[in-house]
């Protein structure tokens, strides 16, 4: 079921209803039924995998021990069989990755490490530990939520009008996002990357409008799946916080993909040794991690390149900012810089992307040996008319300002705690926006969320 | 929570509002209309015929009304479902309160599984309004098209990059229904084949489906006191058809359902596939045969409260017109020529250049008598004759020459030629000439006559082989 379908809409609001009607353990009880529903509408084995997964990290829990060795062959099997789904599709491509696995495995892997690390305790109710791993709005593309804020929030949980209505006009964003920029972006990007003849100004134009496209496609996601949360007044953490007003790759690292970063950091880098032992020491962990970040994304060569390229670029970054730092450049001037810094990192993204967006290497080596070719440009040869070109121009600039709003303030209690006429203006304006330039209706095939194949 | 139902509630309300108008003001101009059929005065339809283009193309509403004075409709689409035209006869009795529901039965047989595809759903939907519309749409397999036909705006919405603000605008007018939902197919090759008939009736099982709509249908009609008459138009029938329609006029019988099978009467129409009909659809010339079957049996069989309505007469002159131009276009029979030309109006010149040998026998004879041309050609053989009649009435004649303006066009005719507005008409040199015009003077047709070469036609000689 995809979170951008009316059938969604349908389920989250009966979900809503059941939810707020019921108490204690029924409550519970219908979070799990509505997670084993959700779970159900994807491959019927994907529950079956979900569920093994969950059961052998239920029951296993209770034999961890304050000992290296235990951990490690508890951890173990569950990484194997991770692996195997994950990176048999390289080799076959008759077996379908479970959907969500990727997220769900590292929900699992943090609450063991976390009850070794004796910093949460063991849950004792099976109907609550399946409600946490299986919990439908993360289930699929996260936000990788911990055990702990999760099950706080979940036993505390009583009906909050304001929450509820900020959750669900952060769904109606995430929609919004999704279907009227996210999907439009990518079209022309597909475009771009599917036609061979294409060249400079077109790749380079695909070459960062891709970057656009993968951040407004997952934060939309992340938002939907936050918002449906928050509706059921559960906190899941947050995502993304404005990533390309990111003025060097480590800042960027600290605002993209929260959820996933953090959990590297906790339980990868951290115990890797962190910045612990040493300059060199730290600078191979860093890359280490960021080539296990590429390789979670996927099984091909491309992942691990676009992994070990961040990696070295954070490594390059830190030496190249000890020398700015003492430049001490103040005033008018560091401001441009900060531009400066967003415009080149933004660069540096994308050309990585190139990576992340084509399946073999010599893919990626093409796009980027042909944006090197340049040629005239024409906005018709990529099939649009004056006025999808200048919509495309005033979406990206659109999209740039409300990001910079969003770095400033929080947008949605900006709007929500504003009087009724805004408010609802607001909506109303939204609505019609999506029921225009959306991309919906059985004319078009919906893209799927890019972070659903991880 | 009751303030989350309300808010939800009155977000939705907009939200469908919304959906609503984009969907009129984003769709293609017509289908931002009323549809054809509802733009027809209320209450003035005799009958109303439903069913699969074979009565879209077979039914001529504008004969009916020659020959009987009632008003038709063919409120068909293409391969119709029996269940789709049970919803739209519920849709033809929205604004409609007609004596009698014709109903063609091709969907029930088996070769309608040659035009199955999910579009004739949206067609029928076209035609239709609320509830009706949304039924018929939801008989789609795929619902998430239905859905996007119900609120079009989900199709259309990618036409932005098209419109302008002046399309935004919603247009209330009505879709003209000058057609009667008849669709005028000229005849394509000029062969006259004559089918055969099948041979044996055997057992073929109907749609029990089809059957309960059907009765459905009937239920519906004497609901409302409404005759039902099941009709199938000819078609290149095989073996199999054939005996699902005896099947479903067994079941007519069974169950107090009149019916008529034209496929029975086609010696007695002279129906000549080739000419009168193509593998599916019937020609304008089949029509006009098929209706006259019609009509002839509505006479005998059916009371209408038949009441006269200018606005319908109105629309019904332009369905006439280009009815008749169909009829008379590359027409190669005299004989029809001069019946189709006398049973419509219009502006009919003569030019008859009087001969001694000429044999105008008393059909022809009667036939330029019904055209308005009251005169005896038999016994005036050797008199010349121009005259001019309008609508089925003399205007005058004279022997030498006539000449008259009619709607501010003159007309002359003589023995060399027929002059409209000072232009010498082409192709007007038999001994008889019956030149046929539109009364706006837009088209005409002619036939020449040389009675030397009558004695060839009348013997059905193919060169100088007769029978």
């Amino acid at each position: 079921m995809s979170f951008t379908s009316l059938e969604f809409i349908a389920f989250m609001f009966l979900v809503f209803v059941l939810f707020y009607i019921t108490k204690g353990k029924t409550r519970v009880f219908v979070l799990f039924i509505a997670n084993i529903v959700f779970s159900l509408t994807f491959v019927s084995w994907n529950i079956i995998v979900l569920l093994i997964f969950a059961l052998y990290s239920f029951f296993i829990s209770s034999k961890i021990k304050k000992d290296n060795k235990s951990i490690l062959f508890i951890v173990l099997p569950l990484i194997i069989v991770f692996i195997f789904f994950k990176y048999i599709t390289y080799f076959s491509n008759s077996i379908l990755t479970p959907v969500g696995i990727s997220f769900y495995t590292f929900k699992i892997i943090s609450y063991l490490v976390d009850i070794y690390n004796e910093k949460i305790e063991r849950e004792e109710s099976l109907l609550v530990y399946l409600t946490y791993v299986i919990f439908f709005p993360t289930l699929v593309s996260g936000p990788i939520s911990r055990f702990k804020p999760f099950i706080d929030s979940l036993s505390n949980v009583t009906f909050d009008y304001d929450k509820s209505r900020d959750g669900a006009f952060l769904c109606a964003c995430g929609m919004f996002e999704k279907m009227v920029i996210a999907d439009y972006i990518g079209l022309l990007v597909s475009n771009i990357y599917a036609n061979t003849l294409f060249k400079g100004y077109y790749i380079w134009l695909a070459i960062l409008l891709y970057s656009l496209q993968i951040y407004a496609d997952f934060d939309s996601y992340s938002n939907i799946a936050i918002g449906c949360s928050k509706i059921l007044g559960i906190d899941v953490g947050i995502n993304f916080k404005t990533p390309y007003l990111s003025s060097n790759i480590k800042e960027f690292w600290h605002k993209w993909h929260i959820s996933l970063s953090t959990w590297f950091k906790d339980y990868v880098y951290i115990p890797l040794g962190g910045n612990r032992k040493g300059t060199l020491r730290k600078h191979i962990n860093m890359i280490i991690v960021f080539i296990l970040s590429g390789i979670w994304h996927g099984s091909t060569i491309n992942f691990f390149i676009w992994g070990l390229g961040h990696g070295l670029l954070i490594v390059f970054e830190e030496y190249f900012l000890q020398f700015y730092n003492k430049l001490n450049i103040e005033g008018i001037l560091k401001k441009i810089n900060k531009i400066i810094g967003i415009i080149i990192n933004y660069l540096l993204v994308s050309i990585l992307f190139v990576f992340f967006r084509t399946n073999k290497f010599i893919d990626a080596i093409n796009i980027l040996r042909k944006s090197l070719i340049f040629e005239k440009f024409d906005y018709t040869e990529l099939g649009l008319v004056k006025r999808e070109w200048y919509y495309l121009l005033i979406m990206i600039v659109v999209f740039i300002i409300v990001d910079i709003f969003r770095s400033r303030f929080n947008m949605i209690e900006k709007i929500t705690k504003r009087n009724v006429v805004f408010r609802w203006s607001i909506y109303i304006i939204m609505m019609t926006i999506f029921l225009i330039f959306g991309m919906y209706g059985s004319q078009y095939n919906p893209l799927d969320f890019i972070y659903k194949h991880f | 929570m009751i303030k989350v139902f309300l808010k939800t509630s009155i977000m939705l309300g907009i939200t469908l509002g919304l959906s609503l108008y984009l969907s009129k003001a984003f769709s293609p101009v017509s289908s931002n209309l009323k549809t054809a059929y509802l733009s027809v005065p209320e209450d003035t339809l005799d009958l109303v015929v439903l069913g699969s283009s074979h009565t879209q193309y077979g039914i001529n509403p504008a004969v009916i009304h020659n020959e009987t004075g009632l008003y038709s409709y063919i409120n068909a689409s293409a391969c119709q479902p029996i269940r789709v035209s049970y919803q739209m006869l519920k849709e033809s009795l929205k604004t409609q309160n007609p004596n009698l529901i014709i109903l063609d039965v091709f969907t029930m047989l088996p070769d309608q599984s040659v035009c199955y595809d999910e579009s004739i759903y949206k067609l029928a939907s076209d035609e239709m309004t609320g509830m009706e519309k949304i039924n018929t749409l939801m008989m789609l397999d795929d619902k998430k098209k239905a859905f996007d036909y119900i609120l079009s705006i989900r199709m259309y919405h990618q036409l932005w990059n098209e419109l302008d603000i002046e399309s935004l605008k919603i247009s209330n007018e009505d879709l003209p229904y000058d057609s009667f939902g008849f669709i005028n197919l000229q005849p394509k090759e000029y062969l006259f084949k004559y089918m055969e008939g099948p041979d044996k009736k055997y057992r073929y099982d109907l749609n029990q489906s089809d059957l309960d709509n059907l009765l459905k249908i009937k239920a519906l009609c004497d609901e409302n006191n409404i005759e039902l008459l099941l009709v199938k138009t000819p078609f290149d029938m095989n073996q199999k058809n054939y005996d699902a329609l005896m099947a479903v006029w067994d079941f007519a019988k069974e169950n107090d359902i009149d019916y008529l099978d034209l496929n029975q009467y086609l010696e007695e129409m002279d129906f000549a596939f080739g000419v009168d009909s193509e593998t599916w659809h019937n020609t304008n010339w089949g029509a006009y045969k098929n209706s006259e079957i019609i009509s002839e049996y509505l006479l005998k069989n059916y009371k209408f409260n038949h009441v006269d309505n200018e606005d319908v007469n109105r629309n019904l002159s332009y369905l006439k017109k280009s009815t008749l131009f169909g009829l008379l276009l590359n027409q190669v029979d005299p004989y029809n020529f001069f019946k189709y030309a006398s049973k419509f109006d219009g502006i009919i010149i003569i030019k008859y250049n009087g001969y001694y040998k000429t044999s105008i026998e008393s059909a022809e004879n009667a036939l330029l008598n019904e055209m308005g041309f009251e005169y005896d050609f038999i016994n005036n053989r050797n008199t010349n004759y121009y005259g001019v009649s309008v609508n089925g009435k003399l205007k005058g004649y004279d022997n030498k020459e006539f000449k008259t303006i009619i709607n501010g066009n003159e007309i002359i005719v003589n023995k060399n030629e027929i002059i409209i507005d000072g232009k010498v008409l082409k192709d007007t040199d038999g001994e008889l000439t019956v030149v046929v015009y539109d009364s706006d003077f837009y088209w005409h047709q002619n036939m020449n006559i040389d009675y030397g070469s009558k004695w060839f036609w009348k013997n059905d000689c193919d060169g100088w082989v007769c029978k």
